[in-house]
């Protein structure tokens, strides 16, 4: 006899194939080991599904269908109502499954105890119907129709549509970012059936699938409701709470927080939950930060008191620690300034300050980054722009270790110490004539954790580097600048032209001054920078001979900051170094996440 | 109808149809007829006492009257042999039939106090004795009693590695919180036999006794478990799981497909269960014999040898994801003392390394495991080590030594307690 399997050569008297195993005897086909007799392929049911395919028999028969006019398929559940004449048939189907308790067909209210055992292994098709119903969300599968025909009953419901889990995990890993954003969407789920009165109890990979970043949750049949007791043992290996084996527990939400916890886990570290429990030491391992393996640990906890009380709960965890981690940011930063080619003095000044400071309430960190470009003759270009680092800095400075509930907001910080630089330097200048016609550009950066502040006067420019595209976040107050947002001029002819160096606005002109922020270009108070972000801060000197694309391409090769300054330093110097060059380059360290 | 009954029930029936790497629990439990007057084996006992200075008092009285006690219950085709060691080792009874008890029981008074622990050579002199009235048909039992460090631990090792060639089984005891409960219970893993940890000397009287019974109803022997996997599906883990749980080193046979480990001799009087924790491969929904699992033993009081018992392993491939989903609740609880086991291992580790509260987490675990299956006395103990590391941040030696001890020792789960 030839193994249909393997083609091994077995002697005649064999069941099995000693090679691998298979059974030589007809496998059976679902339709026979329904408990109901199964609609066959081709039948048109209650005039408008048209029955594909059995998917599986048991005490329910699952068929895929579809209908005409509508593009998805559909999944129809199908059950017999209870009448006595069925009884035997279910009878054969719940010893099948070996139901653990012992079950008399002649005892007493033998229909309701046979409704009871039907509702140990599945949630009743009308009670799913009326569920689903009521959560009608596109976070669930959709429950289209229930009918019934005679004695039995029918449920339309749609057919898996996005990308399954186990696709999307067996295809790559997903980022920690990524497993907590779709974990924090499960805990919305879970929240919203455990608020209908209902614990789901099968979250596990196979039934989870993303739409387009979205998580939507499948496979209802094991919920029950909450408080509720399931004498049928049914788990998933690796995603089931441990009480789902236990006939004392009362199963409520805590059972689907631990199948979250674990599912989260398996999404980083394609790893099941071990029979004996999640181990710390394996969870720490596989996560990035301990308050991750914590939040983990929290949810596979055995004990459930141990455990998130609702899925609410575990969702701010959950969002907290992904707002801190976003929060933690880690940047390489370096500040060069150099004299040009031509000039005689440098007028130019620059800072760059990275400092963290930890408290009981997390870990800021905080990043200035000051370029000025002075001017007004002689020695009084310098005197101006070194007054406004100095004057800012202290004032940023000062701030940060001001009590809480005198903390001015960054962004009015970057305002009210621009507007103080203006206003000393506009005094010094009037006291002294040998700085009465000083002033400097200023554009400052300030970074709260992932969120950067601007305030900006002048020509020097700030820009952003993402996804190796570069955008400028300041506007040049100069004359080049107008005509060439009015067209006149061509970038490069802005490079070259002869009023190049001509701006209309400064510190130290006027008692007042106009600052621009991020919203003149973002529309907001502050950008929100993501890991690999790039920042620089330059002045003219830089811009005047090397173009915007250069300079993504200078910061891109390098090595680090402090390569980068150098490169770009250079490149101005090899073009002519008509003026003082200064720059600020702060690269977003990338963090394994 | 055989004198052994063979159980294989895998913790899951079904397994989704190609999946790959789904990992599958068999427990095999191997049950003797409660029908069959199994009669009794001669016993060959070995017993190895340290006499170190440390031992001085309560300790060695109470060794010298449970010796004696022992002597006494043994029958008079039971050979019996007492070596004890400190530096050196010295045979105080030679090997001989427990006829002439009086005589054997008046020179237990010979034993005296010497310094120095060099448990080997009690081990080799004792062992010599032994298999010096060997014969094919006997239980072979050494019990080992130490209360200290010993030197030359990895000799130690090595001659429970050449006894359980030999078919000697150690049950190691350990008194006091001195002795290096590591060592004993490599001891008694490598050859079969068991850890005992006494927290004072009057409970040596106690166990050495029913350490003896529990030795005289092992009279299925040589009893050698084989697994017979088809294609792809692979072993990753065996243990004897109860009446007392222990990693077993199956070999592969010549022809790469059959797996076999001896098992030693089994109780008359008691089912014995082994795990096995598979991987099977994807395949189409079908059913599939994944493994066979034979038994192979000798009873020597009924004169039966070699006599075979089998039962296959079917798995039903499926994608009804709700039969998937059952699982047998007597397999995982046998499973779970395994993994209370572990987990109390990877406690006591943590609270090695100084992680203290991970080491309450993971021994809160395994008390949960231990609390549902029913074990009592484990239960308690990891109760008092708990409370110690909440209270002082660290385990005692004392308290170490009986979780150990008791995680070792695995209950019987009744289908009753399930229900």
């Amino acid at each position: 006899m030839k193994c249909p399997h393997c083609s091994f050569e077995a002697p005649e008297k064999e069941q099995f194939c000693p090679n691998c195993g298979a059974s030589f005897l007809v496998t059976e086909s679902p339709q026979k080991t329904a408990a109901l007799s199964a609609l066959p392929s081709g039948t048109i049911l209650n005039s408008k599904y048209h029955i594909e395919a059995i998917l599986t028999g048991n005490l329910v028969n699952v068929y895929r269908a579809s209908a005409q006019g509508e593009q998805n398929s559909f999944v129809i559940e199908e059950a017999s109502i209870v009448r006595k004449k069925k009884l035997n048939i279910i009878t054969r189907a719940i010893e099948t499954l070996g139901h653990i308790k012992p079950w008399r067909p002649d005892a007493k209210k033998t229909e309701e105890k046979v409704a009871e055992a039907i509702a140990d292994h599945f949630l009743p098709l009308r009670e799913k119907f009326e569920l689903l119903s009521s959560l009608n969300s596109s976070d669930f599968q959709r429950a289209h129709e229930y009918f019934v025909i005679g004695n039995t009953e029918y449920l339309v419901l749609e057919n898996q549509t996005g990308k399954n889990m186990l696709d999307i995990v067996s295809e790559d890993l997903l980022s920690e970012d990524a497993a907590i954003d779709i974990a924090i969407q499960l805990c919305q789920c879970a929240d919203r059936i455990h608020r209908a009165g209902y614990v789901h109890l099968n979250i596990e990979p196979g039934n989870i699938c993303l739409l387009d970043g979205h998580v939507r949750l499948f496979n209802f049949e094991r919920a029950i409701k909450l408080g509720g007791r399931r004498h049928e043992h049914l788990t998933a290996e690796g995603y089931s709470a441990p009480e789902l084996l236990s006939d004392n527990a009362v199963i409520d939400a805590r059972a689907d927080i631990y199948s979250i916890g674990a599912v989260l886990h398996w999404m980083i570290s394609r790893q099941n939950i071990p029979l004996a429990g999640a181990s710390i030491l394996r969870v720490l391992r596989s996560v990035s930060a301990p308050a991750l393996a914590r939040i983990i640990m929290s949810c596979l906890a055995h004990d459930p008191d141990q455990r998130f009380k609702t899925a609410g709960e575990l969702r701010e965890k959950l969002a907290t620690y992904q707002l801190m981690q976003k929060r933690n940011f880690h940047f390489d930063t370096a500040c060069l300034t150099d004299l040009g080619m031509i000039r005689q003095n440098n007028e130019d000044a620059c800072l760059v300050l990275e400092i963290s400071r930890s408290t009981d309430s997390g870990k800021n960190s905080y990043g200035l980054y000051l370029v000025a470009d002075g001017m007004g003759g002689e020695q009084a270009g310098e005197v101006a722009s070194s007054k406004a680092v100095e004057v800012i800095s202290s004032a940023v400075l000062e701030n940060l270790i001001t009590p809480p509930d005198k903390l001015q907001s960054p962004f009015e910080l970057v305002r009210n110490s621009i507007e103080k630089a203006n206003s000393e330097i506009y005094n010094m200048a009037r006291k002294s004539p040998q700085l009465s016609t000083m002033g400097t550009t200023l554009t400052l950066g300030f970074r709260v954790n992932n969120e950067l502040y601007l305030g900006h006067v002048g020509d020097s420019r700030a820009y952003l580097i993402r996804d190796g595209i570069i955008k400028q976040l300041t506007h040049d107050h100069s004359v080049v600048a107008g005509l060439l947002k009015a067209g006149l001029i061509t970038p490069e002819e802005a490079r070259q032209h002869p009023d190049r160096g001509k701006i209309f606005r400064c510190l130290g002109s006027s008692p007042n001054v106009a600052i621009d922020t991020y919203r003149e270009v973002g529309d907001e108070e502050k950008l929100d920078l993501q890991h690999g972000d790039s920042l620089v801060f330059c002045t003219d000197g830089l811009t005047a001979h090397v173009s915007d694309e250069e300079i993504l391409a200078e910061v891109e090769k390098s090595n680090g900051a402090c390569e980068a300054c150098q490169r770009l330093i250079w490149l101005a110097n090899e073009r002519g170094g008509t003026d003082n060059i200064s720059v600020i380059v702060a690269k977003s360290k990338n963090i394994k996440r | 109808m055989s004198e052994v009954g063979l159980e294989c029930k895998l913790a899951r029936n079904y397994t989704l149809e190609n999946v790959p790497n789904a990992l599958a629990y068999l427990l095999i439990k191997v049950i003797p007829d409660s029908s069959i007057n199994f009669g009794a084996l001669p016993i060959n006992l070995g017993l190895v006492i340290d006499v170190s200075r440390s031992m001085r008092g309560k300790k060695i009285e109470c060794a010298r009257d449970a010796a004696k006690l022992v002597v006494n219950s043994l029958r008079a085709d039971d050979y019996v042999s007492i070596t004890t060691f400190s530096d050196e080792a010295m045979v105080i009874v030679p090997s001989t039939k427990a006829i002439e008890k009086d005589a054997i029981v008046s020179s237990l008074d010979k034993i005296h106090i010497i310094s120095g622990t060099r448990m080997y050579h009690g081990m080799e002199a004792g062992a010599r004795e032994m298999h010096k009235v060997r014969i094919g048909s006997t239980i072979n039992r050494m019990i080992l009693l130490t209360d200290g460090m010993t030197e030359g631990e990895d000799r130690c090792c090595a001659i429970a590695g050449q006894e359980a060639e030999n078919k000697v089984a150690i049950s190691a005891f350990g008194i006091g919180d001195k002795y290096n409960e590591e060592l004993l219970i490599e001891i008694a893993d490598k050859t079969l036999g068991t850890f005992y940890h006494l927290r004072a000397p009057e409970q040596i009287i106690e166990q050495f006794q029913k350490e003896v019974g529990l030795a005289s109803a092992s009279v299925i022997s040589d009893v050698t478990l084989s697994l017979n996997l088809v294609k792809d599906v692979e072993l990753e883990e065996m243990y004897r799981i109860f009446p007392s749980s222990v990693k077993l080193q199956p070999r592969v046979e010549a022809d790469g497909k059959i797996i076999s480990v001896e098992v030693g001799n089994l109780r008359k009087d008691e089912q014995t269960c082994f795990g096995a924790q598979l991987r099977l491969p994807a395949r189409p929904a079908s059913r599939v014999r994944i493994a066979q699992v034979f038994v192979s033993y000798n009873i020597p009081s009924l004169q039966i040898e070699d006599r075979v018992v089998k039962s296959d392993v079917i798995v039903e491939y499926t994608s009804a994801r709700d039969l998937c989903g059952k699982v047998d609740r007597e397999v995982v609880a046998y499973f779970n003392q395994l993994n209370a086991h572990k987990l109390i291992e990877q406690a006591i580790k943590e609270t090695k390394l100084g992680n203290v509260s991970a080491a309450t987490q993971i021994l809160s675990q395994a008390q949960l495991i231990t609390q549902r299956i029913g074990n009592v006395a484990l239960t308690k103990s990891i109760e008092q080590a708990t409370q110690e590391l909440k209270e002082k941040g660290a385990i005692s030696s004392e308290a170490v030594k009986t979780v150990r001890a008791g995680s070792g020792q695995t209950v019987r789960v009744e289908k009753t307690d399930l229900v």
